[in-house]
């Protein structure tokens, strides 16, 4: 049986300009594994702005930063977490409050 | 609650009075305002959940470093002009160092982890601000 997964992905500041403030994504489990999986999967609906978000290799650029249900995520664990259906990423670029 | 993330402004000598406790010797307030850099108006905004959650790890943190007994934080969010306040910090401590050490700490921290960002509105046009 497939088994769909649906996770909430939150974008803020400047992305939310280029990408909305939030999206439900579905996919098929096992189709894309991982965090850094399911975010390059759904900014790929953007072609003319994956890039500010991935570099041509499929790496988060290095400003963007992560949360994954409220825990901030080093970029480079990414493609390590692993998510469960009703997950909440956020994807933000530095932040300047104080 | 000791962090908030607000549009409404807050009475900082309440802020001050509500705080106190016989075994402090010491309360800091930092108060950052709205610097004109010849802008028109600031506009804040947050991932509020996110935001909280960070601040309360900070100053949980702050906590145990600098010893405090009592720590308020109000980020407010929104539409603000020149001199409105936006970051509120009350610190309580047995001594000035701690409290001046406690208050510095949870600045800095929030400044670079919190996700809360500034869009400058300027007379033609508006900019984020990214640090």
């Amino acid at each position: 049986m497939i088994r769909k997964m649906k996770i909430k992905i939150k974008f803020f500041a400047r992305f939310t300009e280029i990408f909305g403030k939030e999206a439900i994504f579905e996919y098929e489990a096992g189709e894309t594994n991982s965090l850094k999986d399911a975010v390059g999967a759904f900014c790929r609906r953007y072609p003319d702005k994956y890039g500010e978000v991935f570099t041509k290799d499929g790496e988060f650029q290095d400003y963007v930063l992560i949360m994954h249900n409220l825990e901030r995520i080093d970029r480079d664990d990414a493609g390590a977490v692993k998510l469960a259906d009703g997950d909440e990423i956020a994807i933000y670029p530095p932040v300047a409050g104080g | 609650m000791p962090v908030r993330i607000t549009k409404d402004d807050v009475d900082i000598a309440k802020l001050v009075e509500e705080s106190k406790k016989e075994s402090m010797g010491a309360i800091v307030v930092f108060d950052g305002i709205v610097r004109n850099d010849g802008i028109d108006k600031i506009e804040l905004s947050a991932y509020i959940e996110g935001a909280t959650k960070e601040i309360e790890d900070i100053v949980a943190d702050a906590e145990k470093k600098f010893n405090l007994l009592s720590v308020e934080v109000i980020h407010r969010i929104g539409v603000l002009d020149v001199g409105d306040n936006i970051l509120i910090i009350v610190i309580g401590a047995g001594h000035r160092k701690e409290a001046f050490g406690g208050c510095e700490y949870i600045l800095e921290e929030i400044k670079t982890r919190a996700p809360i960002w500034k869009k400058e509105h300027l007379k033609d046009g508006s900019r984020w601000v990214e640090q």
